[in-house]
This record gives C-alpha cells, structure tokens and sequence, in this order.
C-alpha cells in the first residue's frame, strides 16, 4: 500500500503513454491488485478528458488586420495625426503632479505593504497561491483604453522591447518617452498616460512638485490623506508616493497634507479630470 | 527568379523564407494560420481576453521583427509559441503588479491579492436547471486551470490544451523533460483537487 503514492505520481504520464515499458508493466501489475488506485487513474482520466474539452476561443476579426498594420512601417507625421484624433486618449491624459517632502527627522518604518512578494518556490504547489482568474476588474479602474481601430500606435512602448525581453524598467520608459522629441507636447502627455496605464510603473518627469515639510516621517499622514481623497497609490519609493487622484479632490488632499506639516506647491490652473501624484520627502 | 509564390497552402517554412525575401502577403498567411492558437495560448495563461489579444498581437510583431535573424524555419510554430508564451508571462508579471497596486487601493483597503479564483461554488445552493450546471461544470474547469500557478498552468496548457510533446515543452521553458512530466502530473492532479472540492461529489 505505501507503493500507491509511488505509483499515483506516474499516472499522469502513464495517460500519455510516457512511462517506459518496465515502469508501465511495474504500474499494471499494480493496478490488476488495488482498486483505490485503478478508481484514482480513472477519476484522473477523467479530469484530464474535462481539461483537453476546455473550448478555444475565437480571435477577434480585427486580430489580424491589427497586427499586419503594426509590422507595416507608417510615416511619423501620419502617426502624429492618428495620435491627435484620439479623444479617448486625450481624456485619458494625466497631469504628473510631484510632491516631495523634506524629512526633518528620517524614521525609516516599515514598508511592506508595496513591495512585491517573495517569489514563489516552484513546486510548492498546494499552497494554491494561484493568479486569480478574473483580471478584468483590475483594468476596468485603469484610463480607459484607445478604441480598437486607433490602437495600432499604441503599443509602441512594447515593441521597443526585444521579444525576450522583461518587462521594461522605469529607466526604459523615460528612455521611450524621451525618443519623441519631434512629437508635440500633448502627445507626449497622452503617451505618458498610455505608459502608466500600461505599467504603472513609470518614472517620467513630474510637470508639478510639491514637496511636504513634516517633522517625522509623514508617510502614513500621506497615505491617510490619499485615502481621504480616494486615491489610488500607483508606486512608494523612500520618501516618494506617486498616486492617482480625481482632480476636484485635489484641494482635500492639499487641506489634508498640511495637517501633516508644511506644503509647497506649484500646481497648474486647469488640471485634467486625472492627476498623477507623486509624494516624496 | 526560382522564388515561388505562397499561398494559404504553403509550409510554414516556406513562409517564412517568403517574407524574409519580402513577399508581403506571406507573413499574413502566418498570421491567418496560427493566430487562434497563439490567441489561446496567451488566454489560457492570462485569463483575460483583451490582455491575450494583446499578447498575440506584440507576439506577432515581435515575431516579424525577429525574422531575418530566425533560422530554423522548420520549426516556427515552436518559436512563435516561445514568443508568445514570453508575451504572455511579462503581460502575467504587469497584470500582478497591477493587482497589488488595485489591493491596495486607498478606496478599497481590504482588498486581497487571493480568493479572486476561490473554487467554491458562487453559493451554496444547489443548482436548479441542468443547463446552468453543465455550463457552469464548464466554467469551473477554466477557473481550476486559471488557478494554478502559473509554472504549473503553463505546462497544462502546452500539454493538454495546445497538444505539445513533452520533449518540445521542455524546449519551450527550458527545463528538463522530467521536470515536464512531474509538473504536469502536478498540475493535473492540482486541477483534479480544485473540481472536487468545488463541485462536491458531482
């Protein structure tokens, strides 16, 4: 009986006929005497029969059309014009405002919250720390997303990543914003919106610091007001928090910061619907 | 002028000497060909239809672009899976981070990184209408295989979903084909567990 274990880590490729022939005929002799582990090859059978009947799902019609008009070079000054005619684009635009804090007195507390959790051991597996299977809430609070037909400039960000490549750090993606320099400044703004949107993980230039004055470490006070004001915290770095925050909440965040201790600011007038902030000290 | 023209009946191969030659029709063969394939592949690992459109189309591109550096055009559905499944995984790594970023959002601070994929039935009662059931028996076999993690998932999938052999799964994740077969068995034995405690004795 202390053989099933054994024996039962072969099933799966004995379903595939991938034991070799003295494993294969060692498993029979096995199985013609115990049947808990002919019930159990079964119920596996079985699962594996459910897996292979998962239906495929069908590309979209316009799969292919996108991809063939991404691999045709376009010249740049239709592609400006494509980006200009976004209007979904232009909401989506998003104004980086920057705080920046002075720490008077640096008390380096703990910051776990953010930091991305220990890589997984490979085989731990009943742990069933798995991905969860509905993603799509996650992109529905992101910008919205440029309409099929003006997509294809889009992903710029990504081809100029090898096939191999990780994902590009934040450096890269001031790289990629800085290779447009022909491109006017609205553009670079929308591209920077598509960026974050894509990653959440950009470094790109703040067009507004502000920087918080707080004797002690006012991170907390920071996130607590962020919190007041319905942020969504984007990226924290030392002394650093970059978040999401609706335009008309700015004042109540301004209010709320300074209960924390001193802000200095240089906001623009008219700010879009979306404002980056990014909150250092 | 040996060259021959292409059409949708052409070897993959030849396909992809074609476009490297310039033919510009060959490659959207390629991509008539085996874009539903690439499209599951990202799905399945992704959950996420719009994410996987995505990763089939950078994968794609991406693919284009490294052509005139390809040489074993016998084997370019083994490479475009390669790419793909790349895709796939930085997309899996973007996805993550965005979640962490969603969990903590500041509007919703209890939200958790688990329990999403909780392969409990969505209530206890039991199901009226057989339809309904048989659909959702369907649904909660896509939730267990979206469950698993993705070393897991991934192997699952190439195997059982896309049909690869062993030998070739080990090439495409660069691990040994006993780490295949143990993953595998894993990974099914992962799925068998998930259905059983999510449908009872059903």
């Amino acid at each position: 009986m202390s053989d099933c274990r054994d024996f039962r880590g072969q099933f799966s490729a004995h379903l595939d006929g991938a034991l070799t022939p003295g494993e294969a005929a060692a498993l029979e002799a096995h199985l013609a005497q115990c049947p808990a582990c002919r019930e159990a090859l079964e119920g596996l059978r079985a699962t594996v029969a459910r897996i292979r009947a998962v239906e495929p799902v069908e590309p979209p019609p316009w799969l292919e059309a996108r991809i063939l008009a991404r691999i045709r070079p376009q010249p740049w000054t239709r592609r400006l014009s494509t980006l200009a005619t976004r209007p979904q684009l232009g909401a989506a635009a998003l104004v980086l405002v920057c705080f920046t804090g002075l720490l008077v007195l640096k008390l380096s507390g703990p910051r776990k919250a953010l930091e991305p959790p220990a890589p997984r051991p490979a085989q731990r597996f009943q742990e069933q720390e798995a991905a969860p299977a509905t993603a799509a809430p996650a992109r529905k609070q992101t910008a919205p997303r440029p309409p099929p037909a003006a997509r294809d400039e889009a992903p710029a960000l990504q081809e100029a990543a090898p096939p191999a490549a990780e994902p590009p750090p934040p450096a890269a993606m001031g790289r990629v914003g800085a290779q447009k320099k022909e491109t006017a400044r609205e553009e670079s703004k929308a591209r920077k919106a598509v960026m974050a949107d894509q990653t959440q993980n950009y470094a790109a230039p703040a067009s507004v610091a502000l920087r918080l004055e707080a004797s002690g470490n006012p991170e907390e006070a920071v996130l607590e007001a962020l919190r007041q004001c319905g942020g969504a915290l984007l990226a924290r770095r030392q002394g650093q928090i970059t978040a999401r925050v609706d335009r008309d909440r700015l004042p109540a965040l301004r209010a709320a910061l300074e209960k924390a201790g001193r802000l200095r600011e240089t906001a623009p007038p008219d700010l879009p619907r979306d404002v980056f902030v990014t909150i250092s000290w | 002028m040996s060259r021959r023209a292409v059409d949708e009946g052409s070897e993959d191969g030849e396909l992809v000497s074609a476009c490297r030659m310039g033919d510009p029709d060959a490659f959207g063969i390629l991509v008539r060909r085996h874009q539903k394939t690439m499209l599951n592949l990202a799905y399945r690992m992704l959950g996420n239809y719009e994410e996987a459109c995505e990763a089939a189309q950078d994968a794609f591109v991406a693919a284009h672009r490294g052509l005139p550096g390809f040489r074993d055009e016998a084997r370019f559905t083994t490479w475009l899976t390669a790419i793909t499944l790349n895709q796939a995984r930085n997309r899996l790594a973007s996805l993550a981070s965005r979640r962490r970023n969603e969990a903590f959002s500041l509007d919703a601070p209890i939200a958790t990184d688990r329990g999403e994929v909780h392969p409990d039935p969505p209530s206890g009662a039991p199901s009226a209408l057989d339809l309904l059931e048989a659909r959702a028996r369907k649904r909660q076999v896509e939730m267990c295989i979206q469950a698993l993690p993705p070393d897991f998932r991934e192997v699952l999938i190439l195997r059982d979903l896309q049909d690869h052999s062993y030998l070739e799964i080990g090439e495409l994740l660069k691990v040994r084909e006993g780490t295949v077969k143990s993953r595998l068995a894993r990974a099914r034995d992962g799925v068998k567990t998930c259905l059983e405690r999510a449908l009872g004795a059903a």
